[in-house]
């Protein structure tokens, strides 16, 4: 890609470590509030990707400020403003319902309240926040339909997602607690 | 994981709206953003009156909040502030309006130069029959009176953004239009309750208007002085008063809230890149106006040096879309651009480029389609 008349002419292309780097800075900062798609199907310059990156760090991305430039020339190359149109992946009618349907608790129903915020404050608050309204790092958990879902939600917190790590120890009374402390009214609204 | 994901590919420029089809399934939907769940209705249901709820596009900034039936929502700012639920809400009048909602972002991935966002092609977008109580009605019931110092109603969903330095999304519209016939608060949508996906238990319809002021999972209604502060009434959702050249960065004073849609038409069938049998075939579609019902669609297979009248079916009116239709007959081997182009009761016609803005909204420009003509 011909760099800009705008751009340096001393700049030097990105390294493939730098690509890769700045790849992992990607997947660290971008997918917390929204998948990766969302980043795929942009068709914008350089300079574009600098004022989007610098609204979604003022929203909470961490992205270390030093790290932006590089992001913004990787995204910039890897999803090229002539490249081919993103095209969709389709869903069935049912799937894209399914994905928010309430399931029925359970084994996860009745959990305790108290034993449950115990067990957010040492395994989630840090990344989901002192009352679970999200952080960069983990997004709200107030009034989420993950909360309905309780067997799901149990096996993502077995397994992780992203950078959430699996927390593998945790048992299925420790979600059903964790799920009744999220559902309560002790979160603040 | 070492990976260089350059996606050089085809030159296919997003503009011409020349995308190859992808075969998909009946019921089904398009994933423009799977979290949180922004998925578009495939092209080929604009060919009828109402788009089926199972395939209706599904929006939201944040995704949608855990179902509540028995969530409640507050109308503030009147002589007498109320709560209510859906039993409360079968005390009022029951309406019924057939109306379009669109995103105002539809269409944006075709806008060049791009901007960024969500780059739907047509999907974004449905027409459904919406019932419920008038809004006017509501603010009635709780006392809010024509005060020419309380001009602006605000509106919150329950939905919350991810993290608290994200902004909420919080809506206003001016009195007048919460006070029109139209205006509705909706708890159905073809006739069975909304359900999460499309903003239940209740949500705006403002037929004409564009979707991020049918604002979904309603919790809150405040009549106040001012527009809503924040960044989605004072930032996002504005258009500048006048069209500006591509590129440009425009001042918040110099732009004006996001409304009204303009006119369009969208093509449903053929689709593009499909292949015709010579002899008669037909041109299908919808197209609708924000402020006026459609007086003519035209429809041509030169690239615009012919029109031809299409048909038009259904009621129609302002915000309100009707199917047009239109047969030709084609000769073995040709290669066919067809062209849509709506006009309005008011004389707006879709223009051949769409006026470029720095989000993308309301892009309007005929939509173009390509055939083949097996030999």
């Amino acid at each position: 890609m011909q760099p800009s008349p705008k751009e340096s002419v001393a700049e030097m292309p990105l390294t493939q470590q730098e690509h890769d780097d700045a790849e992992i800075q990607v997947a660290a900062a971008c997918t917390t509030c929204h998948g990766r798609d969302l980043v795929a199907q942009q068709r914008i310059t350089r300079k574009q990707w600098g004022t989007v990156i610098k609204k979604m760090t003022t929203w909470g991305a961490p992205l270390d400020p030093s790290a932006a430039e590089v992001v913004a020339r990787h995204l910039a190359e890897i999803y090229a403003v002539n490249a081919a149109t993103f095209v969709p992946q389709s869903i069935s009618a049912e799937a894209a319902t399914m994905m928010l349907a309430p399931m029925a608790d359970g084994v996860f129903g009745h959990g305790d309240v108290v034993a449950g915020e115990l067990g957010y404050r040492s395994l989630c608050m840090a990344c989901h926040g002192e009352s679970g309204q999200g952080s960069g790092l983990g997004p709200s958990l107030v009034d989420n339909p993950a909360l309905f879902r309780a067997p799901e939600f149990f096996k993502l917190v077995r397994a992780g997602k992203g950078r959430m790590p699996g927390f593998g120890g945790v048992r299925k009374r420790n979600v059903a607690d964790l799920v009744a402390y999220l559902r309560s009214a002790s979160i603040a609204r | 994981m070492r990976r260089r994901q350059i996606l050089s590919g085809s030159a296919t420029l997003a503009g011409s709206g020349a995308v190859a089809t992808v075969a998909r399934a009946a019921g089904s939907l398009l994933v423009q953003l799977g979290t949180p769940q922004d998925l578009g209705t495939p092209i080929s249901y604009f060919d009828r009156l109402i788009t089926p709820t199972s395939v209706f596009f599904v929006r939201s900034h944040f995704g949608a909040p855990a179902f509540n039936a028995d969530r409640k929502f507050s109308i503030e700012g009147g002589s007498n502030p109320i709560e209510l639920g859906l039993e409360d809400l079968r005390k009022f009048k029951r309406v019924s309006r057939t109306a379009v909602l669109q995103c105002a972002g539809n269409s944006r991935g075709l806008q060049t130069p791009h901007v960024p966002g969500l780059q739907w092609e047509h999907g974004a977008m449905g027409q459904a029959q919406w019932s419920g109580v008038r809004l006017a009605d509501l603010l009635e019931a709780a006392g809010v009176s024509a005060d020419p110092a309380l001009c602006h109603v605000q509106l919150q969903g329950a939905d919350r953004p991810q993290a608290p330095a994200v902004p909420a999304f919080i809506r206003s519209i001016p009195l007048a239009k919460a006070m029109e016939a139209n205006t509705l608060v909706a708890t159905h949508m073809n006739g069975a309750p909304l359900t999460a996906a499309h903003g239940g238990p209740f949500r705006l319809v403002i037929p004409g208007w564009s979707g991020q002021n049918w604002v979904k999972w309603l919790r809150l209604v405040r009549v106040q002085k001012n527009e809503a502060e924040g960044f989605y009434q004072r930032t996002g959702y504005r258009l500048p008063k006048s069209p500006v050249k591509p590129g440009t960065v425009v001042k918040p004073e110099d732009t004006i809230p996001v409304t009204l849609m303009p006119v369009r038409s969208v093509i449903a069938s053929p689709a593009e890149g499909t292949k015709w049998k010579k002899g008669e075939n037909e041109i299908k579609g919808v197209a609708f106006s924000g402020e006026a019902g459609i007086a003519r669609v035209e429809i041509s297979i030169d690239d615009g040096a012919n029109w031809a009248l299409a048909k038009l079916q259904g009621s129609g009116g302002p915000g309100v879309w009707e199917v047009f239709k239109h047969k030709v007959s084609v000769q073995a081997g040709s290669s066919l651009k067809i062209l849509a182009r709506a006009t309005d009761t008011n004389g707006q016609q879709q223009p051949r480029e769409a006026v470029w803005n720095p989000s993308g909204y309301f892009w309007n420009a005929w939509h173009t389609v390509t055939v083949k003509v097996s030999t």
